[in-house]
């Protein structure tokens, strides 16, 4: 018997379709059987991050209709061997299904695999609903900014009236040089106005858009945020584990003339 | 493909689709693998067994079932076969349960529907009627025709077009496009930019090579003018090739188009390699 974690934010454009990627490969990559459920129904992308989309034949909203079985609708990844997608349609809105159908999908899925990871939507309205719904967990992704904050505040709200207790942080595109310089909140000062207990810090890495874009997540790599994601990963599966010093290293010039 | 065994799994049960033709003791190591390959998959569910493709002696249905009974765990309730009495004396033998003789008619109705959509369908498909999109298809637009479909414009990563006949895209095809939808083997797919996600002509399919555009794009990317191509099956496979003055001479391209043209032409010097006729020309 698995566990749903559902990924949600409130507000778009913070990193949820990444962060859910990488979540996944990096489950996988620690040897569990992981499967992504895309419930971005209409605006799908989890099958683009991952570079699967050449192999969407059904979706959710087939499984749901019962022109597939659920077995039909998940596409293997091409990397992991423990690792699924279940995709989105894109023909169609959030409409298409119910909060009851979701969650009767993720309890199915959870028989077979170790996590089911919802990638939610941007927004609080169906598709929202849609990805919460059978949920046992939470992970908020946000960025350090007033907006996304304020957002993420919100969404915790919303998981508290649904009696969803588990509720985690994701501190996304943090970037040092700027909380150094007194210009961008800390995940600390996050983390004091949400209220909820942090889950991961990960830094504004360049290798993230580029990994993104060539549809290969780069959780467990060399990078500091491959790192950061691969210790979320492990966090999740309940290790304590030290957070990373995200301080840009320094080059040798940069020291030399550096003021410290 | 027809002299093959096949065997799939539908919401009630199993289907069995024999050859028409050959000795039925020849398919019997063929049902046996199958029944072995799908173990696993079906189960020890109750499912009910429907054989198709061929009519078959009470004999030969008894050493179905015991194969399947040999093979897998699944529990057969009910049969399904193109001799309705035979079916009515094994309903008996397989346990006269009331409660899955709704699922047995129900799998009847099921198939029959299937076949009636499936006839009504490739009964409205006429190649020969094509309809003209004007501007591009962009993501999760869906364009369906019986008929042929042709888009001036783009179809867009997202859009999918679907068509009982053949698709030109008169611009890139980066979408899926679905020809000969109801099982036109002869359909065909042509674009000035061929750099498709899925192309599926009749059962045919063809995925893109994972994280390489055909044609790459960006600043970067040296901007090659590409060949309009044309997607169409080539033995069982689907092929893209370049349009080339060959391949429209070539009989086989234009068979679909040439045997509605020549079927209503009544005359027959219309050109039976392609190449349009000095009238035509004008």
């Amino acid at each position: 018997m698995g566990e749903v974690i559902v990924i949600t934010s409130g507000k778009g454009g913070v990193g949820k379709t990444t962060t859910t990627a990488n979540i996944g490969t990096g489950l996988a990559k620690l040897g569990k059987k992981t499967v992504l459920v895309d419930t971005d129904i209409g605006l799908r992308n989890l099958d683009v991050v991952l570079g699967l989309e050449n192999r969407i034949v059904y979706n959710v909203v087939d499984v749901v209709e019962g022109n597939c079985k659920l077995k039909q609708a998940l596409i293997k990844d091409k990397r992991y061997d423990g690792l699924f997608l279940l995709p989105a349609a894109q023909t169609r809105d959030k409409s298409a299904v119910t909060p009851e159908q979701m969650a009767k999908v993720a309890k199915e899925l959870k028989d077979e695999f170790d996590y089911v990871i919802m990638d939610s939507p941007a927004g609080i309205e169906q598709g929202f609903k849609n990805a919460i719904a059978g949920a046992d967990r939470g992970i908020i992704v946000t960025t350090p900014e007033v907006s996304a904050v304020r957002d993420a505040d919100r969404i915790i709200g919303l998981l508290e009236a649904n009696e969803m207790e588990d509720v985690r942080l994701v501190v996304n595109r943090l970037r040092s040089d700027m909380v150094e310089s007194g210009n961008m909140m800390n995940a600390e000062d996050v983390v004091e106005i949400l209220g909820i207990k942090l889950i991961g810090v990960v830094p504004d890495d360049e290798q993230v858009v580029i990994a993104t874009n060539n549809g290969e997540p780069l959780a467990g790599d060399d990078s500091l945020a491959g790192k950061a994601y691969i210790n979320i990963c492990r966090r999740i599966m309940g290790e304590e584990v030290p957070y990373l010093d995200l301080k840009r290293r320094k080059g040798f010039f940069a020291k030399l003339f550096g003021k410290g | 493909m027809t002299n093959r065994v096949t065997l799939k799994g539908v919401k009630s049960g199993i289907v069995i689709r024999l050859p028409e033709e050959g000795d039925f003791n020849e398919l019997l190591p063929g049902i046996e693998d199958k029944f072995k390959n799908a173990a696993e998959f079906f189960g020890s569910k109750h499912l009910i067994l429907s054989i198709e493709g061929r009519k078959v002696s009470e004999m030969e249905a008894a050493q179905i079932l015991k194969l399947l009974a040999e093979n897998t765990k699944v529990k057969c309730e009910g049969i399904v076969m193109e001799n309705p009495e035979l079916e009515e004396k094994f309903q008996s033998l397989l346990g006269p349960d009331p409660g899955h003789e709704k699922e047995l008619a129900a799998l009847k109705k099921e198939r029959e529907q299937m076949t009636e959509t499936i006839e009504n369908l490739r009964a409205a498909v006429d190649p020969m009627n094509c309809r003209i999109v004007q501007g591009n298809l962009r993501s999760g637009a869906n364009l369906e025709s019986p008929g042929s479909i042709l888009i001036i414009g783009d179809v867009k990563p997202g859009a999918s077009v679907t068509a009982g006949g053949c698709i030109f895209v008169l611009g890139a095809l980066q979408g899926n496009a679905d020809a000969g939808a109801y099982g036109d083997p002869d359909a065909f797919i042509f674009a000035m930019e061929m750099d498709p996600i899925q192309v599926r002509i009749s059962d045919a399919m063809a995925i893109a090579a994972d994280n390489t555009s055909r044609h790459k794009k960006g600043i970067f990317a040296k901007k090659e003018i590409a060949p309009p191509e044309v997607a169409l099956i080539d033995e069982g496979h689907i092929v893209i090739t370049p349009l080339d003055s060959d391949l429209v001479r070539e009989n086989r391209f234009c068979k679909k188009l040439k045997k509605n043209v020549n079927g209503k032409v009544a005359a027959g010097d219309a050109a039976d390699n392609g190449r349009p006729t000095e009238d035509q020309r004008k």
